[in-house]
């Protein structure tokens, strides 16, 4: 069977002031339907932008994507509009809830977009959000409800349109441990039983455990893939090493210094 | 998404901000209010401009006079003598919008009312074409086609007899409104009015004719409120009479035998005209635009004519200026305020930029996001339209009370306002004021529905 995503010599770079930082490197990967795949690595190194490149979020410099068969890179941006509420659904780290809306329009919102009329969208949301817990939270808005539940809102929102892929980043980076396992049971549970890939990217090795496939990357590369339903390792030894900077003028150390505090303000060029 | 949920969304995201929403729509609303105000001055100047012309005369009238016309620039006759004859009627009937024609002749002469004295304008019509000019009777009936010895006489008809052993001893003075005497030819009606009628060769030569009131006409500031009106058949009678020259004396006849010879020597020929022509034709409209056009066409012709409808279309210029005059000042408030938007949908943008883009992430198109910003920028327009259209209303009611006493009715009693608000006003500044607030959207919405949906988690 072919496998759902592919991505093939994926590659992401930034330039910050005059420099230029490669994100993602040269990943090829293949992701089959219904997998559980954690991307594991220290932060900083590549797995953020690597999940945005393969939601569709952001465009790759190099490399292609294909969900399904279709290159998704290479698709306008109104059609990619279509894929993301049709076919794919994301978790944020923040929630990233619509702070004026209660927790059943927030969730109801993908079908919104997708033309569904008030009530019977919000008629599905309001299911949804019993099913996982939050019935009495139905008309609360994101700052009346508590962090957990405002992920559990989100979680919601992700599946009210029976996504095929779930990208999920750093979904509990904000909770405590507790919070942390309630959040982690709902999501594979739902996961498992409708039969959604999830992508999920996260810093936290213990968050792992359930996964089919953890992918572990280190500066912009995947290192190695450990299948853990059948315990099988698969390593990736790159040659190459980038060669460090050459002795540097004075000239350029300078100009370095001042673009190193708009870095973190500015972000991607 | 479906255009319910654009508004729906649009109008739950335009008071998160409360204060900075309801101080932009305060912008709109004093912009509209401004235009509307500016706007319903110029209207009402125009309209009641129009309504005192109205007041003396119809507008799609035009009457055509014995004489030639000539360019008042100028001062040189236009296009060649014309006479007012039958023919002239069938060419003014040819002039396209003209509804009817109607010829009259004219015969003055001295009249007797009761005990009065007075002079009288009488003018010989068809019946049945008088009537098509839809005259409005005041009192008693319009001329019938049998008619003879009957007469129409306008609403100050009255006011030109005077009774000789009236201490006063002076004649009536018209007065306009308010002034003391004045009465109305309603007291003539079914009274019988002798006229004295001269023959034009011999003054001696006279005849008293009988005329019976049947009628008084509507319009007391209108050109024919002096005038009377009586059947043609009539009237064609006297006229033989008057114009007979065998009452000449022999010593008038020599005279006149010698200016001839003079002025053919001179080289000049006499004008004079076929006394079986008409003295006035008058010509109805079927509105000022066509009045206007017929005119133009038959002083160019060359007949010498007279009509309120000119005089419209310098009012009509004028009114267009002020309006144009005060609208701009308006319109400039209405600019400022459109800033306003433009300055809060911006900053609406900055605050949301990361909601923009999870709504992106989670499936909004470009044009969903555009869709929802432009109808928040239009709804600010609404609300400061609606707003601002309400106050204008009530301060179009202000300013016409308090004007009402310097500027409060025409001559004869109507209603003036200075201020006018028609319901195209009405609806063109909602729509105005809506159409302001997508243009001044339409930046901002466009900027937010081309952020990257990344911006997003960027932000964070």
């Amino acid at each position: 069977m072919a496998p759902l995503i592919e991505i093939k010599g994926l590659t992401k770079k930034y330039r910050i002031g005059r420099e230029v930082i490669t994100a993602v490197n040269d990943v090829s990967l293949s992701i089959e339907a219904g997998e559980f795949v954690c991307i594991l690595g220290p932060s900083g190194c590549g797995k953020t932008t690597f999940l945005h490149l393969v939601a569709g979020l952001d465009r790759p410099t190099k490399g292609d994507i294909f969900v399904k068969g279709l290159c998704i890179n290479k698709i306008k941006e109104k059609d990619m509009a279509l894929f993301r509420r049709r076919f794919m659904a994301f978790i944020f780290q923040a929630y990233n809830l619509v702070p004026t809306l209660t927790a059943i329009e927030n969730v109801s919102m993908p079908l919104m977009f997708d033309g569904m009329v008030k009530f019977k969208r919000d008629k599905m949301a309001k299911e949804l959000l019993t099913q996982i817990g939050l019935g009495k939270r139905l008309r609360n808005k994101p700052s009346e409800m508590s962090g957990g539940q405002q992920q559990r809102v989100s979680i919601a929102r992700a599946l009210i349109n029976n996504p095929k892929v779930l990208y999920a980043d750093e979904p509990t980076g904000n909770l405590d441990s507790k919070t942390t396992k309630e959040i982690m049971d709902i999501l594979v549970s739902r996961v498992r039983q409708k039969g959604v890939t999830l992508v999920m990217v996260t810093h936290n090795k213990e968050l792992t455990e359930d996964a089919d496939k953890v992918i572990y990357m280190l500066d912009g590369r995947i290192q190695k893939i450990v299948d853990q339903r059948n315990n099988t390792v698969q390593e990736f030894i790159h040659e190459e090493v980038e060669a460090p900077p050459a002795a540097e003028s004075p000239e350029k150390i300078a100009v370095e210094a001042i673009n190193e505090g708009r870095i973190a303000a500015e972000g991607a060029v | 998404m479906n255009n319910v949920d654009v508004l729906r969304m649009a109008y739950g995201n335009l008071f998160r901000r409360k204060m900075r929403a309801i101080l932009t729509i305060v912008g709109v609303f004093i912009g509209t209010m401004a235009i509307v105000v500016m706007m319903s001055l110029g209207i009402g100047l125009k309209e009641s401009t129009t309504k005192q012309m109205e007041s003396w005369g119809d507008l799609n009238m035009i009457t055509v006079n014995q004489g030639r016309s000539w360019d008042p620039e100028t001062g040189e006759y236009k296009g060649d003598e014309q006479r007012l004859n039958d023919d002239a009627v069938a060419l003014f009937k040819s002039q396209p919008g003209v509804i009817s024609v109607m010829p009259s002749i004219q015969v003055n002469g001295q009249a007797k009312y009761g005990k009065k004295e007075g002079w009288l304008n009488l003018y010989g019509v068809e019946p049945e074409i008088f009537n098509q000019m839809t005259y409005e009777i005041a009192e008693g009936r319009t001329l019938r086609d049998t008619d003879v010895n009957s007469v129409l006489v306008g609403w100050q008809v009255i006011n030109q007899f005077w009774d000789p052993e009236d201490t006063g001893g002076g004649r009536r003075m018209m007065i306009g409104p308010g002034g003391t005497e004045q009465s109305n030819s309603t007291e003539m009606l079914n009274q019988v009015v002798y006229v004295t009628i001269n023959n034009n060769y011999n003054y001696e030569m006279s005849k008293k004719q009988p005329l019976t009131v049947v009628g008084v006409l509507e319009g007391e500031f209108k050109d024919h409120a002096y005038s009377a009106y009586a059947p043609i058949s009539t009237l064609k009678k006297w006229r033989d009479f008057v114009n007979d020259k065998s009452y000449m004396t022999e010593e008038q006849r020599q005279q006149q035998e010698q200016w001839e010879r003079e002025m053919k020597e001179r080289g000049e020929t006499s004008m004079t005209r076929d006394p079986k022509d008409y003295d006035q034709i008058l010509i109805r409209c079927k509105d000022v635009k066509e009045a206007r056009v017929v005119a133009s066409t038959l002083r160019d012709i060359g007949y010498n004519l007279w009509t309120v409808a000119d005089y419209m279309e310098n009012v009509e210029n004028q009114a267009l200026i002020i309006q144009a005059v005060l609208g701009g000042i308006g319109g400039i408030t209405l600019l400022v305020a459109s800033i306003g938007i433009a300055n809060t949908m911006i900053m609406a943008i900055y605050e949301r930029t990361r909601e923009i883009g999870v709504m992106k992430v989670i499936g909004a198109t470009g044009a969903d996001v555009m869709k929802m910003f432009l109808m928040e920028a239009g709804l600010i327009g609404v609300c400061g339209g609606v707003l601002g259209l309400i106050c204008s209303l009530g301060a179009s009611k202000l300013i016409n009370y308090l004007s009402g006493d310097y500027f409060g009715t025409t001559m004869d009693g109507m209603q003036l306002n200075i201020s006018v608000i028609p319901p195209y006003l009405m609806i063109f500044s909602l729509i105005f004021a809506f159409c302001i607030g997508i243009i001044a959207g339409f930046y901002p919405a466009r900027r937010a529905s081309k952020l990257s949906p990344i911006l997003a988690i960027r932000n964070e």
